[in-house]
């Protein structure tokens, strides 16, 4: 944390509040936040694990809970959905280092009032807590945040090109049934953005949204996070679930990566689809609920039906209404609008000034790729506030690999010609093979050129190492017939 | 080489400022022992032919805040780049890169036990 000077205006004048529960688990950090909060006038209460910090919560009952995610003997997350669960009406702010903050969004969605990003100044810390502390609490049930300020702000509805304008129209048409939409695109598109947006502009936006990405969960732990356990029903399973489909009733499940899902729970998902009934692990009858569906993934879905690695008739209960997030390169100037207002969106939360784009890092925007679509731009743009103290944005100012891309050296010939150029492999020899096929040959032999450095490889073929892991892992585990 | 560690001095003497007389001394033997355990974490994640890099990410993840609330600025950085490295588990510079983030942890945790032994002391 870095300190500034900061009283808590209303602290002191509060007859005996709550105190507010502290679980962080560095000794040193504990005792810094806590003297932080107690200088301000707060009451504190503490605890340095998972076990402890649920039993000072059920002690102590905290309007406030500060909450750092990364615990020694539980996820963070996890205990903040019991926690929620217990009293719906607690506000939690969760805490997390730089490298972590997917995961302060992934605890914004499930319900989180408050994220901060270690090492934080003093007043930004005890203001999250005031605000938490004035802020009414929420209804319970607790209905997951509909709008996560991180993807928010990560504009991939902003944009006026026709591709986007006919995305939009879309989008409100599918809103309004029941139908289940598959969302396809790459990633950094805002897959789920749109899939937010088909539950915002749907009749169940008073409803539940409830994401579950079917390709971070690990596989023997998807059905339970899915369909929910009862308690005793494995090891491990302290406490009845209940599971996505569960908490979606009356709102929408979203299933992120759906071809990731392992071909015994796709089984499971195709009888939950036509009999709108789930049956927790280890329960002896199924329970109607009342989800809406919607779907994605940065593959081509059929694809994935016809290399046996996604059911049939799951794929056409599925892909009723498609559709397709473009990549930013596909939409004109909306780069350059995105960027704009994300300078403005992350200056302001930085506390800086900067007067725009300067015509050249402009040109720039419009001639780069942008692999990692809207993503990317975010990235951008985020690292050119943090990193410089305001003003124009030059080329200077620019990350330097994306400056570099300016230069004559990066200037290249688009990627079949290239390929012609430079690759061994003989283009005849890829023909008639599917397009997954060649992708995998591509992958397997840009690793092997790398002596088996997978990181290497991913820098070449300009993807996350993390991408070509999981593909990887996909492809030694084909689906059985 | 370097003998002292980048500060923001207002932030180390506000820090020292919260804790209060009572408890500066025992603020400063738990940063020096949470310091100590993520050197240690980090050396065995640098050690062998390939880095643990859970290891690394783990312990960078702790260093970002212990940095932080020292005012150890310039460790601050490099374990915040260590750590987007670990969750990359991108290999490229790693023996430079991890050399100067343990030297300027080093650095820390020496100018952290002095004052503590000074305030122990007095």
């Amino acid at each position: 944390m870095t300190t500034g000077r900061h009283r808590s205006p209303t602290a002191a004048t509060d007859a005996q509040p709550r105190p507010i529960l502290l679980i962080e688990d560095t000794p040193s950090l504990q005792m810094v936040y806590r003297s932080v909060l107690a200088s301000a006038g707060h009451r504190v209460s503490v605890a340095g694990t998972a076990a402890e910090g649920l039993a000072r919560f059920n002690e102590v009952t905290p309007q406030v809970v500060l909450l750092d995610l990364v615990l020694p003997d539980r996820d963070g997350l996890d205990l903040m959905q019991d926690m929620l669960r217990m009293r719906p009406e607690t506000n939690v702010i969760v805490i997390t280092a730089n490298g972590s903050i997917n995961k302060a969004v992934e605890a914004m969605r499930a319900g989180a009032h408050e994220f901060l990003v270690k090492p934080f100044d003093e007043q930004r810390f005890l203001g999250a807590v005031e605000n938490a502390r004035s802020a009414p609490g929420s209804r319970a049930p607790r209905r997951p945040a509909p709008a996560p300020p991180q993807p928010k702000l990560a504009g991939a509805f902003l944009g006026t090109s026709e591709t986007m304008n006919r995305i939009q129209s879309k989008i409100r048409s599918a809103a309004r049934s029941m139908a289940t939409v598959f969302i396809t695109g790459e990633s950094g598109t805002g897959k789920e953005l749109c899939a937010l947006a088909v539950h915002d502009n749907s009749p169940r936006a008073a409803g539940p949204f409830i994401a579950l990405n079917c390709g971070a969960i690990p596989q023997d732990l998807l059905e339970s996070e899915v369909f929910g356990h009862v308690k005793g029903s494995f090891t491990g399973a302290i406490a009845d679930k209940p599971g996505a489909a569960a908490a979606a009733d009356g709102g929408t499940l979203f299933l992120d990566e759906i071809c990731e899902m392992a071909p015994a729970l796709q089984t499971k998902l195709l009888r939950f689809l036509q009999t709108s009934a789930v049956q927790p692990v280890g329960a002896t009858r199924p329970r109607k609920v009342n989800v809406r569906i919607v779907c994605a993934t940065n593959r081509d879905p059929l694809d994935a039906v016809r290399r046996g690695q996604f059911r049939e008739d799951l794929y056409y209960r599925l892909y009723v209404v498609p559709i397709h997030m473009p990549p930013l390169r596909d939409r004109g100037e909306d780069v350059i609008e995105i960027a704009e207002a994300a300078l403005v969106r992350f200056a302001a939360e930085e506390g800086r000034q900067f007067d725009g784009l300067d015509p050249e890092v402009q040109a720039l925007f419009r001639r780069h790729s942008w692999p990692g679509n809207v993503r990317q731009v975010l990235n951008v743009i985020r690292n050119v506030v943090v990193l410089n103290e305001g003003g124009r944005v030059t080329l200077r100012t620019l990350p330097d690999d994306l400056a570099d891309l300016d230069s004559p050296a990066h200037i290249t010939a688009p990627l079949p010609n290239r390929a012609r150029a430079t690759d061994n492999t003989a283009p005849d020899e890829l023909l008639g093979r599917t397009l997954a096929e060649i992708e995998q040959i591509v992958i397997e032999a840009t690793i092997a050129r790398h002596g088996g450095s997978v990181p290497k490889a991913a820098r070449e073929l300009d993807v996350s190492p993390s991408t070509l892991y999981r593909k990887r892992e996909a492809w030694l585990k084909p689906l059985k017939p | 080489m370097i003998h002292s560690p980048e500060m923001d001095q207002h932030q180390f003497l506000r820090l020292m400022e919260l804790a209060g007389p009572d408890t500066a001394a025992e603020l400063l033997r738990r940063l020096t022992a949470d310091l100590d355990t993520v050197a240690n974490g980090l050396r065995q994640g640098f050690q062998g032919p390939s880095p643990d890099w859970d290891a690394v990410r783990a312990h960078t993840h702790v260093l970002i805040a212990l940095a932080g609330v020292a005012g150890a600025v310039r460790l601050q950085h490099l374990a915040e780049a260590m750590n987007l490295q670990a969750h990359h588990r991108d290999d490229a510079g790693l023996d430079a890169k991890g050399a100067d983030l343990m030297q300027h942890l080093s650095v820390l945790v020496g100018f952290i036990a002095a004052k503590s032994a000074r305030t122990g002391a007095s």
